[in-house]
């Protein structure tokens, strides 16, 4: 099996057992689903806040809710997977990746800001 | 006239003296390639032919180019950590993972091989962060549930 094989088998794999998972439970209700130290602590969205509630709508096919509960995690995915298929982030100029941790840090402190449209970037169960 | 097998393995002529002293002046044969000269029954390096080939007309070997390293940078499985695991370790990741390939653009090879090796440990401690908040959220959960019965 060669390099690209196994990790698309390893990747798909993974998919697999992370949808089912989430189609069976919701993070809402299940108790092995930890939930977010800092936000227990804090009352702050980090940036993957909701992102397993998003997954279990996603797994349900519930696109706009899993939207609402972190929409840079759900753009992420396709983005994700792009990179999975192609095997090819290596080749990504590196002004390319700083600007998605810019993005990634961005969206966590945009999305504490209690205004409108601000919220929107926040998980609303 | 000579014949040469060239580096293709295919065999290539006849050639003559001039050709072939042309050639490896240019590199494009060397010391060992196979001659058979018109008229021989066996192949012998070029070095065997003096009259063709002096070590000093041929230009010294060109080193192959270095392959390029594939050197992960676990940029995929990093923003996976930060959104879905363990924000701040996924965070580290991402920013080791953003110096791999900022370390491999200025040809610092050993550096990129560092920050990717960071940025799959942080990945990993991402995990790891992930299954002890989810152990110790469980246990509170059980404790309660069990506190809860207590009351009943």
């Amino acid at each position: 099996m060669n390099n690209r094989t196994r990790r698309l088998a390893v990747v798909g794999g993974f998919l697999l057992v992370t949808a089912a998972l989430f189609y069976v439970f919701d993070p809402v209700i299940t108790p092995f689903l930890p939930r977010c130290p800092l936000h227990a602590l804090t009352g702050l969205n980090c940036p993957g806040c909701g992102s397993m509630r998003a997954l279990h709508q996603l797994a349900h096919g519930h696109l706009s809710a899993a939207f609402a509960l972190n929409p840079l995690a759900m753009l992420a995915l396709p983005f994700l997977a792009y990179c999975t298929w192609r095997g090819e982030t290596p080749r990504l100029k590196p002004g390319w990746i700083w600007a998605l941790l810019a993005v990634v840090v961005l969206f966590g402190i945009l999305r504490n800001i209690p205004a409108y449209p601000f919220t929107l970037l926040a998980p609303t169960t | 006239m000579y014949r040469i097998i060239g580096g293709d393995g295919k065999e290539y002529g006849p050639v003559s003296a001039e050709q072939l002293r042309q050639w490896a002046a240019e590199g494009r044969v060397n010391a060992q390639t196979q001659v058979l000269a018109e008229g021989a029954t066996d192949w012998k390096p070029l070095a065997a032919f003096p009259e063709l080939f002096s070590p000093a007309t041929t230009p010294p070997p060109v080193a192959p180019a270095m392959p390029t390293q594939k050197i992960p940078n676990y940029l995929v499985q990093a923003i996976l950590a930060t959104l879905f695991c363990c924000m701040p370790f996924g965070i580290a990741a991402i920013v080791f993972a953003a110096q791999v390939n900022t370390k491999l653009a200025a040809g610092d090879v050993a550096g990129a091989m560092e920050s990717s090796r960071k940025a799959k440990m942080w990945c990993w401690w991402s995990v790891a962060g992930w299954a002890v908040i989810a152990v110790i959220y469980l246990a509170f959960f059980i404790v309660m549930a069990m506190a809860g019965k207590l009351h009943q």
